[in-house]
This record gives structure tokens, sequence and C-alpha cells, in this order.
């Protein structure tokens, strides 16, 4: 109850449009750009393990017309700063057992989004980390930058999912404490 | 007292939308897969030589690598540096047949790295790295992800599993955005619904 109070604090008092009436038109927005990222990595693992394409060759949909885009740390550095912006402007909106969620995602994305700031800077001074003869991110320590950041967006992701499952199928006691347009219709009447 | 603002109704259908948004969202997915299928490269590189992950005692005098398709009427270029990154091709490459070969020299011991480049006649193009060791003290070869630098998958046990993972993942969220299939109704005795 303690944290419900909270959340009705910051959603309810000023719950802004963004976070109130136009929160899950947002909400669906962002989901489109994410799943679309996600679209481009399945489609890239359909071409190499169904269709069995070489593995340099598998760059997605856009990648395939636009190859530059496989390779680009502005990109990737976008991407992860779409989602960084996006989870934070988004997360007033969440109330309840989805709010946790939510913020858990924004942690790792926060996290993720410093990685891809590392490599973004490496890429522009030529000045590698750690001896490096490519970019490299701190946790590339420990794994290799493939697996990991496939992980990162796994992990932001899945905490992402439940937090939107909660949110638009709340409990009673999460719809009273809703304030935004992702409250059934049958609490708001 | 629960001080929740109810959202005013508006023009919209929630349920409306959030079918909308899901069949969006459905022949997005579907359309990037239709597309990424019907694009299949025509050409790909079946095999190389030198060729497999074991070092080389020494430096071969030539590269080639064997494409899944005749090469004549393409522009191809083939590149290989050594260790030091200095390149140790020599000479334009030759095409023969399916065939794309350029004569190198002695770098030394250590990594090298090769990279080609295909145009072809209707206008796509195929690029493509790889590498190969020479000399037994040879510092080994680092993670295929470090000189792999932006690819975003392997073919290993590792990726597949993430990859269906998340596959699972983009399910889940697509299931989240459909309407709740069972509606709550409002406590007894609240107001009537609006509508």
């Amino acid at each position: 109850m303690t944290s419900y109070g909270v959340a009705l604090t910051e959603t309810g008092g000023r719950p802004g449009r963004l976070n109130g009436a136009h929160h899950r038109f947002a909400l669906n927005a962002f989901m489109v750009v994410v799943i679309g990222h996600w679209a481009e990595h399945l489609t890239q693992a359909y071409q190499i393990w169904v269709l069995g394409w070489p593995v340099p060759q598998a760059r997605g949909v856009l990648g395939l017309a636009y190859p530059w885009l496989v390779t680009s740390e502005w990109l990737h550095y976008g991407y992860a700063l779409v989602m960084l912006v996006g989870l934070w402007m988004l997360r007033p909106g969440f109330t309840g057992r989805s709010r946790g969620w939510w913020t858990a995602a924004l942690a790792i994305q926060f996290w993720h989004h410093i990685e891809h700031l590392l490599l973004l800077l490496q890429a522009q001074t030529g000045h590698f980390l750690f001896g490096r003869p490519v970019p490299t991110s701190l946790l590339q320590l420990v794994l290799p930058r493939v697996e990991l950041h496939l992980f990162y967006n796994t992990v932001v992701f899945l905490p992402m999912v439940v937090a939107m499952y909660l949110h638009l199928r709340p409990s009673p006691a999460e719809q009273r404490l809703m304030a935004c347009s992702c409250r059934p219709a049958a609490a708001r009447a | 007292m629960t001080g929740a603002t109810p959202v005013a109704e508006g023009s919209r259908s929630p349920a409306r939308a959030r079918v909308l948004a899901a069949v969006v969202l459905t022949v997005v997915v579907g359309v990037a897969l239709l597309l990424a299928t019907g694009r299949e490269p025509e050409l790909r590189l079946v095999g190389a030589e030198p060729g497999g992950d074991a070092p080389l005692r020494t430096a071969p005098t030539s590269v080639s690598l064997t494409f899944s398709d005749d090469l004549s009427a393409v522009a191809a270029h083939l590149s290989v540096a050594g260790p030091d990154g200095r390149p140790v091709s020599r000479g334009a490459p030759t095409v023969d047949g399916r065939r794309l070969a350029v004569s190198t020299v002695d770098g030394g011991p250590g990594r090298y790295r090769l990279a080609y480049h295909l145009s072809l006649t209707d206008g796509s193009e195929v690029t493509g790295s790889g590498e190969f060791v020479v000399g037994t003290a040879a510092a080994p070869a680092p993670a295929p992800a470090d000189s792999a630098g932006h690819q975003h998958l392997r073919r290993d046990g590792w990726n597949l599993a993430l990859a269906l993972v998340d596959l699972v993942l983009v399910l889940g969220a697509l299931v989240a955005l459909l309407p709740a299939g069972r509606r709550r109704r409002p406590a007894r005795g609240g107001g009537p619904a609006r509508r």
C-alpha cells in the first residue's frame, strides 16, 4: 500500500498529458519502435538459422538495403538513447506492480546506454579501451560484444514486457491508482 | 480517497485502439519477414582457401574465395592485410568461374585479415571479411565478436538461445498489447457504465 501511495502522488498529482490521456498512445508508439528493432534482430536470426545465409550477409531488412546501418555506432547509440528517454518519460504513468518492473528496465537500460556511449566515443576518437583493436564496452571484458548486447537488449525487454502486461491488466487496487488512459474502460465508468 | 483522476472518455475506443495497434505490429513484423526472405542474396560465399580454424605453418602465396554462383560480369575486390595491418595482397584479384583469388606475400606470423567486395550486375553488392592465422606461435585470434565488430548474431548455441528467448518476449509483448480477455466488472453498487 505504501508504494501505491507513492505512485499515486506522482501520477495522480500531476499526471501530465503524456502520462495521462496520451499514455496508452505513447506506450503503443514506443512499442512499435521497440518491436521494430526486435523484428530486425529476429529477421537476422531467421536468415542465419532458417535460411542458412552466411552471417555477414544476414543483415535483417534495413541492413540489406543500407548495410552501413548495421555498422553505425551512431545508430546503436541513438537507439539506446531513444530507449532510455522512452522508459524515463513513460515511467510516471506506471503504478503498482508494473512500476517496479518498468523501473528495473529503466535502470538496466541506463547502464546499457553508458556502454553504447563508450563505444560511440571510441569510434569517434579512434582510441580504443583496453588496447583492443575495436571499440570495446566495459563488460566486453567478460562477454563478447555480440552476446553481450543481445543479452542487454533481452534483459531490458523482459521487465518491460512484464510491466506492460501488469499495467494493461491492473488489479482493482491498481486500477484505482491509475490516472492514465491505459486504465480499463470499466474502471473509468 | 484514492485521488486517482479518471480519464475522460475520448472519441477513441480503447479496445479498438488495442486491436489496431496489435494488427499494425503484426503487419510490421510480417512485412519485415517477407521482405527479408524475398531478398535473398543471389551470391554467397561457400568456401575459402586457406580455410578452417587451425593456424597455418607458412603464409599462403594466394587467397581464394569460392562463391555459390559464377562471378563473371561483376566488379570484384579482395584484399588481405598481414599481422601488422599492412596489405600483403598483390595485384588485382582474378576471377575464374565461381572463384575469386589474389596473390599474397609473406607478412610474418600472426593474424591475417581479408575483406572482399563484389558489385553484381543487378546493382546489389556482396561484402564480407575473414581471417586466418599463420605460425604456431601466433597469438590466438580474439573472439570472432571482436573482429566481427557490429555483427549482431553469431551461429552458435548462445545466440540461438537468446534469439529464441527474444522471440518469446516479442510474442509476449504483442499479447500484452492485445485487449485483456476478461474485463473486470465495476464494483457492485457502483454507478452505471457510461456507455
